[in-house]
């Protein structure tokens, strides 16, 4: 019924103020309030959670969810420096490193491994076998299925489009020229740090400095290439440029294989120098290992890391009589035609020294005594030079103390002076023919350069140039000093030569070379074992440099423990000569004089 | 009876409708053209991106095509290298071409060289040159020569 105010035209104020109440309305009200306070409060309950939440996301834990966030949309990656080549005089690749891709799988993601083996095995040349058994471990961290696949390999892995299989490019240390130089060379880890060699002693210079990229990164987690980054670019490893000629090595590395071969010997070491400068034409060893064998880290490819000229000292025998008469020479003390007479023994000290092969009792001349390789004639000549003048002489041409050539686990040797408690001056006579002290082939080789370079000793190197894109570093000749007077050197070469040349009993004639003068000495020294030597074991050496009026090159031939021969002659001294006339003709050295008809 | 509305409205109030009548037009007339031009330069704004996104995914494609070739050619250089390595040089040679290493080499002792000694001469380079010219225009020179005593 409407109100009397509508009636009249007037608003009905009356009908909502006055208007009357029952109980049951006002239970409604209450209730709809109650609802209305209840959800709310609900609501701002709601919020005030969220926003405690919102505090501690966004202030209690700001740096820790900041890091999150950041790695989730930035990507930051090292960027790997490409290891320097390491060259040889030439210029040409000894050491190099080559991208390949890597096979890797998400083995979680692989969901055939049986299918998927089956298919990867024809391409990559692997047992499918081994890839379901890799495939079949289910690791989080993706595996390694086959590294270094060639292009062709790779691209035919891509095309199969199998989930969960992924490539992905790796540097890989090679050696062009396969297993030449090896142990010199040296061998790089997984890590692509150097384990020995070169590789070792300039690792530093080869491995270069990580670059890094931070950028931000799409969905698939690759840097977005246009987005905002950071840029820090690698810096490549520096080329290194040896003084090692491919070739000399080459022809020392195979005539050194075929002598030890022939002999059944247990080793060798081949070192070629340019006696002018000192700086390495070639080293050698056998045995060796194979750089590019699967089997790269082996225990027994390990065994075989060092390089025998440069870290095995022996007892050098008989080729240790050129340091004796240099210093007899040079101290005035005898001459090429000094004579004394050669009983067949020489007592000294309480000790007697016999010759290795006995002549007749009679005088012997000292060009003679370096001839017939008299051990009697050279402790005779120590004995006039005395012990301190000899010794001073040995340290002079280097005996006793590295050459501190640049490459790692160089040796001593041992050189026990008179001052030592252990001296006896019995010693002075062995030592006088390389018994009873140690030298390194590379120390040997550098004392015989010292007498073919005028008496100038050289520091032994092997790297000639570092190259940076920064700088490049140049390594000169280093002079150790004048050991002896250039007389003497010219007066000992000549006899060196008469020891090749002589047609009587020289131990030297096959290490001839037709047409040119060549000076050398041959070694058998016999092995040292506990309380004396062995009496068939012996490493037999040769040491010489041609031409002898301008000698080129020094070659020191060491063989060890050779079985069908003992002598440094039948042994060692062929293989001087193989090498000799192989670098003569490299070097197109024309011949210093005529030719016999027996081809001498 | 007709009630005049104008007459009822003070004149001041019909100044400002007018006004706002006149001020209304322009902003209704301005909305579409408005809207228009935003949703234009929201559309250029997301081609630009969308563009932009576009060449970030080239270049990173370029990228990994660069990063391809040059694995490519580092293999390739590689190779070269160990086609020229002493080892299969030393093979190829005495397998395949049969050859074999020197077994007697010889020395010529070339005799000293006598250069030629230099004829004196006075010509400058520019004597031998004629005075007549050359080509046609010599030829009818000549010509002319030949026929004028």
């Amino acid at each position: 019924m409407p109100s009397p105010g509508y009636a009249l035209g007037y608003p009905d104020v009356v009908s909502t103020i006055e208007r009357p109440t029952v109980t049951g309305e006002t239970n409604e009200l209450d209730t709809r309030r109650w609802r209305v306070y209840l959800i709310g409060s609900f609501i701002v309950a709601c919020v005030l959670l969220l926003s405690a939440r919102l505090v501690y996301l966004q202030v209690i834990e700001h740096a820790h969810f900041g890091t999150m966030a950041t790695a989730e949309h930035w990507r930051e990656s090292i960027i790997p420096p490409r290891r320097g080549d390491i060259l040889d005089t030439s210029g040409n690749e000894l050491a190099t490193s080559v991208t390949y891709e890597s096979l890797y799988a998400s083995t979680t993601e692989v969901s055939d491994p049986a299918a998927v083996a089956q298919k990867l095995a024809p391409i990559i040349g692997a047992p499918a076998s081994d890839i379901q058994k890799i495939l079949s471990n289910k690791q989080a961290a993706p595996t390694l299925i086959k590294a270094w696949l060639p292009d062709d390999v790779a691209t035919a892995v891509e095309k199969l489009g199998i989930d969960g299989l992924f490539l992905q490019q790796e540097p890989k240390r090679v050696y062009p020229q396969g297993n030449l130089a090896a142990q010199v060379l040296g061998v790089v880890g997984a890590d692509n740090n150097g384990l020995s060699g070169l590789e070792l002693a300039y690792n530093s210079e080869l491995a270069g400095k990580p670059g890094k990229l931070v950028a931000e990164r799409d969905t698939a987690g690759d840097a977005l290439a246009l987005g905002p980054h950071q840029y820090t670019a690698p810096i490549n490893g520096s080329t290194l440029t040896l003084t090692i000629d491919r070739y000399v090595q080459w022809v020392a590395e195979r005539e050194l294989e075929a002598a030890v071969s022939q002999h059944h010997a247990k080793g060798g070491s081949v070192v070629v120098l340019d006696p002018r400068t000192g700086a390495v034409l070639a080293i050698a060893g056998r045995p060796t290992f194979q750089n590019n064998a699967t089997e790269l880290y082996s225990q027994q490819n390990v065994d075989m890391y060092g390089i025998p000229a440069v870290s095995n000292a022996y007892e050098p025998g008989s080729i240790f009589k050129i340091v004796t008469m240099a210093a007899a020479l040079d101290t005035g003390t005898v001459t090429p035609n000094t004579s004394f007479f050669n009983p067949g023994y020489f007592n000294y000290y309480g000790g007697t020294i016999h010759d290795a092969i006995g002549r007749s009792p009679g005088p012997e001349t000292m060009a003679q005594t370096l001839t017939y390789s008299s051990n009697i004639g050279v402790a005779w000549a120590a004995g006039q030079v005395g012990a301190v003048k000899f010794y001073e002489y040995a340290q002079r041409f280097g005996i006793g103390r590295p050459t501190d050539i640049d490459l790692p686990g160089e040796a001593s040797g041992v050189l026990r002076l008179p001052t030592a408690d252990d001296w006896h001056p019995f010693d002075l006579a062995t030592n006088s023919f390389g018994q009873g002290l140690s030298v390194t082939p590379i120390q040997m080789a550098a004392a015989v350069a010292a007498v073919a370079n005028g008496g100038t000793l050289m520091k032994p190197y092997v790297v000639k140039r570092i190259e940076s894109p920064a700088e490049t570093r140049l390594f000169y000749p280093t002079v150790v000093g004048q050991v002896i007077k250039p007389q003497t050197a010219v007066t000992l070469t000549n006899m060196l030569v008469q020891v090749v040349d002589d047609n009587t009993l020289g131990e030297s004639r096959l290490a001839r070379v037709p047409g040119y003068a060549v000076a050398g000495k041959t070694g058998t020294a016999e092995i040292p074992i506990a309380g004396g030597y062995s009496p068939n074991r012996t490493i037999a050496s040769f040491a010489g440099f041609a031409p002898a009026e301008n000698p080129r090159f020094v070659i020191l031939v060491r063989i060890d423990d050779p079985q069908d021969s003992p002598w440094g002659e039948t042994v060692a001294a062929p293989v001087f000569s193989a090498i000799a006339r192989q670098l003569i003709n490299y070097y197109q050295i024309p011949p210093t004089r005529g030719v016999n008809a027996n081809g001498t | 009876m007709e009630l005049n509305v104008r007459t009822q409205v003070p004149p001041i109030e019909r100044l400002n409708d007018r006004r706002r009548l006149v001020l209304a037009l322009p902003r209704r007339a301005l909305f579409i053209p408005g809207l228009l031009l935003v949703a234009l330069v929201s559309l250029l704004y997301l081609s630009q991106t969308s563009d932009l996104a576009g060449t970030g995914y080239d270049i990173a494609d370029l990228q990994s095509e660069q990063q391809q070739l040059q694995m490519q050619n580092e293999q390739l250089r590689l190779q070269v290298d160990q086609l020229e390595s002493l080892d299969r040089v030393d093979k190829e040679a005495t397998t395949r071409l049969h050859m074999g290493p020197p077994v007697h080499v010889i020395y010529v002792t070339a005799p000293p060289m006598t250069l030629p000694t230099p004829v004196a001469t006075t010509q400058t380079p520019d004597s031998n040159r004629t005075a007549s010219p050359s080509g046609w225009l010599g030829n009818a020179f000549a010509w002319l020569r030949a026929r004028v005593p």
